[in-house]
């Protein structure tokens, strides 16, 4: 790697993680202005080839730039980081508050915590910061960055547009013949998936509603997945732990879901919410964080002061009204052209060689 | 609601507040009961808590035990020196002192057996505890992998059985489920049955003398009237249970079954005919090649067996007949037949085609006998043999 040019550089790179997903688009946008390459302490064995292991970094050439995508800490990575003489571009995607991990998992909460701590002391070295949503630009300025840029993610928000469904599983899913609630996040705490469990104990048990549930993504909380799964058992509602599935099972979900439901407490900018409206789902979720950002009008957004019964009303609705569905369907997709309108791939860049 | 759904006004947020005042009013409905949320919520909290680990009370009893070990102090002050005998306690108080004195030693050496005792114990609480937890821990992993696998394995299970059905859709005369019935469709198709009496009067004529015979897809049991009609003892089966059912009705003997397991089920060298009329083109390759085998076991030899099918040497058959059932699988061609009865033992094995061409759909010869002529209606005749060949045949194979 003696070559000069903007690598990136993250924590961890492993297959269908959003920041992994956002640093090889972006690295395709740099090289069409030269060279660029992504390393990370942790690669997963599907990328290896395509990220490079941080501990063959080896350019000296003051002249690189290097772009940092933040979103946990890591000791070894700050250390290589704060050890550098490149020019360091920040992007901070969020770091989760590490006291909804603190019942589960202590290591990982320690871990975001540090997060933290090392996006803080960064600051002195970094010559421009960019924040991929207002949200996340605010958090920066907490922490004393000033001039952010906010540059919303490059992101192929129609990425299953190609990808053709599962026959069985269509088939599968149109056996239930029951309406489909759809969430794909990463079983975590701050995702909130026990208020959609809550949820559906709402309308099932008042609204007199059986729709399903289907709670897609990687359970990679032993702890808080068994919690999650009690309480779906204990409650007796219609919710599938699905885990994670692949694209064509996804798009199959997708095809037939009837709404996509989220009730995340904390996104730095929620890219599934907008995946669902690029596949033409309604989207329901909660005023948290980034996400009213994210959204626009596009999509039902509950408060974050209102707990399970009104997000129960607000599907109730979505269900037996075929008006809001249609209109969320349509706002969706003026949303998605809106964001992608927003967001030339020539944005980041534009910031990138504005410092370099 | 707002009426317009399309309207740029069209306002969620409007929806979303009057969906919270809706829920304030079946709060106070008592429709949600109060502290609904809040029950939820602890609900929650108590799954995510702290394990009430079961061990835990006898653990506190064990600490409490042990502590109170640790804390016991063996001291001289416990052994009286005191005396009430008359007269005798200053003696008695010299021999307690000049024994104490001795017992210190060991009061000491018990001392610290009893510290060794009570560390050992509080060892072995403690190990307990981290057993009992490590293994309440493992157990509930187990589970909770338990349960993921069952999941995955419905899962698949439920993947494979819609490919399983995918995969039935698609095979030809396997899954073809109507909802006309086979009367019907008969009737619209195969003419009605003075026509086949006398179109099959000569085939059934081949059986005299072959008691019994066994039709093999009967149909509407013209062909078992036939053999009735010359006093052949016959019986059919047939798939279609109100085929059978009619069949009875007309004093016919009848059973309701598939070909193959049918044809196990009777003893070798039992049947003396067997008939299968524009039947075996709805059997799979292999169902073919396994029938003739089987009928070779069941005919006993001189037995007779006729097979007629649709002709697949004439292209005319395919535009008109063939494929207006769409329960059949594939032709079968006559010289194939042939070769299978020869290879299963039947000593005469002869092909007698049927159901000629109406002779206004083929190519007309011209008149005239000249040499161009001459030649041009030999083209002529090559052609019609090619596409207006016979649209039956009968296979008739003596065992």
């Amino acid at each position: 790697m003696s070559d000069t040019g903007i690598h990136q550089i993250l924590v961890a790179a492993s297959p269908g993680d959003a920041i992994t997903n956002l640093a090889l688009s972006t690295r395709d946008v740099l090289r069409r202005v030269g060279s660029s390459e992504i390393f990370a302490y942790h690669v997963a064995p599907a990328l290896m080839g395509d990220v490079i292991e941080l501990h063959k970094y080896r350019s000296q050439h003051a002249r690189n730039l290097l772009i940092f995508h933040a979103s946990i800490g890591q000791p070894a990575v700050h250390e290589f980081l704060t050890s550098r003489a490149e020019a360091l571009v920040l992007v901070y995607h969020n770091v989760t508050p590490a006291q909804y991990f603190e019942p589960y998992d202590l290591n990982f909460a320690e871990l975001l915590a540090l997060g933290r701590r090392e996006v803080e002391i960064l600051r002195p070295g970094v010559v421009q910061a960019i924040a991929d949503s207002a949200f996340n630009a605010l958090e920066l300025e907490a922490m004393g960055y000033r001039d952010v840029r906010v540059v919303p993610p490059v992101v192929d928000f129609h990425r299953f547009d190609g990808i053709a469904p599962r026959e069985s599983t269509l088939n599968h899913l149109r056996s239930l013949e029951t309406p489909i609630l759809l969430s794909v996040a990463q079983l975590m705490p701050h995702k909130r998936p026990d208020f959609l469990v809550e949820m559906m104990h709402c309308i099932e048990t008042y609204r007199a509603l059986r729709p399903v549930l289907m709670l897609v993504g990687h359970n990679r909380m032993a702890r808080y997945t068994r919690a999650i799964r009690e309480q779906v058992r204990e409650l007796e509602v219609n919710v599938h732990v699905v885990g994670a599935v692949d694209e064509p099972d996804l798009v199959a979900m997708f095809r037939m879901a009837s709404a996509y439901v989220s009730a995340s407490e904390h996104e730095g900018f929620c890219i599934p919410v907008v995946e669902a409206m690029a596949t033409g789902t309604p989207v329901i979720a909660r005023a948290c964080a980034a996400v009213p950002e994210t959204v626009g009008n596009a999509a039902l957004l509950v408060p974050e002061s209102q707990g399970p019964t009104c997000y129960a009303e607000a599907v109730y609705e979505l269900l037996t009204d075929h008006h809001v569905g249609a209109e969320l369907v349509r706002r969706g997709h003026e949303r998605v052209a809106e964001l992608e309108r927003g967001m030339p791939a020539a944005a980041i860049v534009d910031a990138l060689l504005q410092v370099a | 609601m707002p009426d317009a759904p399309n309207d740029e006004s069209y306002d969620l947020e409007q929806l979303i507040a009057t969906l919270a005042a809706r829920v304030e009013q079946r709060r106070r409905d008592g429709v949600y009961p109060p502290g609904l949320e809040q029950e939820l919520d602890a609900h929650f909290a108590r799954l995510t808590g702290p394990r009430p680990a079961s061990p835990s009370f006898t653990m506190d009893e064990i600490d409490a035990a042990v502590s109170e070990l640790q804390h016991f102090v063996f001291t001289r002050d416990a052994i009286s020196t005191q005396s009430k005998l008359p007269g005798g306690s200053m003696l008695h108080r010299f021999i307690a002192k000049a024994v104490a004195r001795q017992i210190a030693g060991v009061l000491e050496q018990a001392q610290d057996e009893a510290q060794r005792v009570a560390a050992t114990i509080a060892l072995l609480a403690e190990v307990t505890n981290t057993l009992a937890d490590a293994y309440d821990q493992r157990v509930l992993q187990q589970l909770d992998d338990l349960q993921q696998k069952l999941a995955e394995q419905r899962r698949e299970r439920n993947v494979l059985s819609a490919r399983l059905d995918e995969i039935a859709a698609r095979v030809p005369g396997v899954a073809l489920d109507t909802w006309y019935t086979e009367e019907a469709f008969t009737a619209a198709f195969r003419g009605d049955e003075g026509d086949i009496h006398a179109r099959y009067g000569d085939l059934a004529a081949l059986f005299n003398g072959c008691d019994p015979v066994l039709d093999i897809g009967f149909g509407r049991g013209e062909f078992l009237e036939l053999l009735r009609d010359r006093g052949i003892d016959a019986m059919g089966i047939e798939v279609d249970a109100s085929l059978v059912h009619e069949a009875r009705a007309r004093g016919l003997r009848a059973e309701e079954g598939r070909a193959v397991e049918y044809l196990q089920t009777l003893p070798d060298a039992s049947l003396g005919g067997l008939v299968m009329i524009q039947v075996i083109e709805h059997l799979t390759p292999q169902h073919v090649v396994d029938i003739v085998k089987i009928i070779a076991d069941k005919v006993r030899p001189g037995g007779r067996v006729v097979i007629e099918t649709v002709n697949p040497m004439s292209m005319y058959t395919y535009a008109h007949a063939l494929w207006v059932d769409p329960d059949h699988v594939r032709p079968v061609h006559p010289n194939f037949l042939r070769f299978l009865f020869a290879e299963a033992g039947f000593s005469v094995v002869e092909r007698i085609d049927r159901g000629p061409v109406p002779a206004n759909e083929s190519l007309e010869m011209l008149p005239g006998d000249d040499e161009q002529t001459k030649l041009l209606n030999v083209n002529f005749e090559r052609v019609n043999a090619l596409l207006f060949a016979p649209q039956d045949y009968a296979i008739v194979a003596t065992r």
